[in-house]
C-alpha cells in the first residue's frame, strides 16, 4: 500500500513538473487566452479547470475503458463538457466575479480539460494512475494560468491581484490585455519554463 | 443598407475585424502543430465546413430541444455533442468527396472536434442572439476567418523552419510569439467594419 502511495505521489509530481506538460498545460491555457488577463480571474478560472479536469479524468478512466478506442475522444469531450457546465453553474453561484470575467469562454473550460487530460490517451491507464496525472495537471495549470494572469496584468494595468505595485507614472501596455499580448506572454513564459527545465535536465546529466 | 452589403461587412468584420484566432483567441490549438501551407489549407477547409454545420446544429439543438424543455444549464454539453456530430458528417463527407484530403490529414478528423474554435462560435452564436440564417453565416465566416489563419501561420512557420531560433522558444513558443505579431498586425483592420 506504501509501494503505492509513492508511486501515486511520483505521479502526481512527474505530470507536474516533466513528462512533456509544458505542451500540454500551453494547449489547455489556449482556449482561456482571452480571458486570463487578471491574476485574480485566472486564478479562479485556474482552479475552477482544475477541479473539473479531476472529476472528468475520474469518469474518464471509467468510461475509457468500455468505450472502443476511436470513441474515446467523442466521450471524453462529453465528459468534459458536462464537468465545465458544473463548473460554470458553481462560479455563477457562489463566484459571480469570476464568472463574468470568463463570459462566453465559459465552455472552453471543456476543452482545456481535453487537453490536459490527454484527449488521445484516455481509458489506457487505471483509474487511481488517471487521477494522480489529473492532479498534476491541474495544479500546473493554476500555476500557469495565475503567472499568465499576473504578468498579463502587472504590464497591462500596473496591479497584481489589484494592488498597485508600480509607480504612478508606469504607462500601462494596453496590449497586454488584448489577445495579441496573450499568445505574447504565454510563449514567453513557455519559453522561461524551457529553458528553466533545460537547465535541470543539464544538471541531472552531469550530476 | 441592402442586404448584400450588409452580408459583405458582416463577411470582413469575421474574417479582419474579429478573426476568430487573431482577435478572439480562440482555436489557437491547432496552430501549434508544424504543417505545410498546403494540409494547413485543407485543415482550415474541413473546420471552416465543420463549423457552418456545428452553427446551424448548435442552433437548432438549442431553439427546438433545450429551450422548449427548460434545459438551458445543459447548453455546454449540447453544443459540445452539435460540434461532435457536425466533424463526423464533415469526416464521412470527406471520406466519399475527398480521400487524399482524409488520408492527407492523418485519416481520422475526429480530433478536429477539439479545436474550441468550433465550439467557440456555437457559443458566440447564442450570446449574439442570431437568428439560423444569420448563425449559419457566422460560422461560415468565422471558418473563413480561420482558414486564413491557419494558413498565415503555416506560411510564418515554413520560414521559421529555416531560420536560427533560440533553443528554448523551439515548437510552441515561437509559434505563439508569430501569432502575438500577426494578431497585432490585424488590429491596423480595427474600424472597418
Amino acid at each position: 500500500m506504501a509501494e503505492m502511495n509513492t508511486s501515486l505521489g511520483a505521479r502526481v509530481e512527474t505530470a507536474l513538473t516533466t513528462k512533456n506538460p509544458a505542451l500540454r498545460l500551453a494547449l489547455g491555457a489556449c482556449p482561456l487566452l482571452a480571458v486570463a488577463t487578471r491574476a485574480a480571474s485566472s486564478l479562479g478560472m485556474g482552479v475552477a479547470t482544475a477541479c473539473a479536469l479531476v472529476c472528468a479524468a475520474l469518469f474518464g478512466a471509467i468510461f475509457g475503458k468500455i468505450t472502443p478506442e476511436k470513441g474515446r475522444l467523442p466521450v471524453f469531450l462529453l465528459i468534459c463538457a458536462a464537468f465545465a457546465g458544473a463548473a460554470h453553474m458553481v462560479l455563477q453561484g457562489w463566484f459571480p466575479a469570476v464568472s463574468e470575467g470568463l463570459g462566453l469562454y465559459a465552455p472552453m473550460i471543456a476543452v482545456s480539460c481535453l487537453f490536459l487530460g490527454g484527449a488521445g490517451r484516455i481509458g489506457e491507464d487505471g483509474i487511481g494512475k488517471a487521477l494522480a496525472d489529473a492532479v498534476g495537471m491541474g495544479v500546473g495549470f493554476i500555476c500557469l494560468m495565475t503567472a499568465l494572469g499576473a504578468v498579463r496584468e502587472l504590464i497591462g494595468c500596473g496591479t497584481v491581484f489589484g494592488a498597485a505595485v508600480l509607480p504612478a507614472g508606469f504607462e500601462p501596455m494596453l496590449m497586454l490585455a488584448m489577445p495579441a499580448g496573450g499568445f505574447l506572454a504565454l510563449g514567453l513564459l513557455m519559453g522561461v519554463c524551457n529553458a528553466v527545465s533545460g537547465r535541470n535536465k543539464k544538471k541531472g546529466a552531469s550530476a | 443598407m441592402s442586404d448584400f452589403s450588409r452580408i459583405l461587412l458582416f463577411l470582413v468584420s469575421c474574417v479582419f475585424t474579429q478573426n476568430i484566432v487573431f482577435a478572439r483567441a480562440l482555436g489557437f490549438t491547432a496552430m501549434g502543430d508544424e504543417r505545410r501551407v498546403e494540409t494547413a489549407a485543407g485543415y482550415g477547409l474541413v473546420v471552416a465546413l465543420a463549423m457552418t454545420l456545428s452553427s446551424a446544429l448548435a442552433w437548432l439543438l438549442d431553439m427546438l430541444v433545450l429551450v422548449p424543455a427548460g434545459m438551458i444549464h445543459l447548453r455546454i454539453v449540447a453544443f459540445a455533442l452539435a460540434v461532435l456530430v457536425a466533424v463526423w458528417l464533415v469526416e464521412k463527407l470527406a471520406v466519399a468527396a475527398r480521400p487524399a484530403l482524409a488520408e492527407s490529414l492523418g485519416g481520422s478528423l475526429m480530433p478536429v472536434a477539439a479545436n474550441c474554435a468550433l465550439l467557440g462560435i456555437a457559443v458566440l452564436n447564442y450570446e449574439a442572439g442570431y437568428t439560423l440564417g444569420q448563425a449559419v453565416l457566422s460560422g461560415l465566416f468565422g471558418g473563413l476567418g480561420f482558414l486564413v489563419a491557419i494558413v498565415l501561420m503555416a506560411g510564418v512557420q515554413e520560414r521559421l523552419e529555416t531560420s536560427r531560433i533560440p533553443e528554448t522558444l523551439k515548437g510552441m513558443p515561437i509559434a505563439l510569439i508569430s501569432a502575438s505579431l500577426i494578431a497585432l498586425a490585424f488590429m491596423g483592420f480595427t474600424g472597418i467594419a
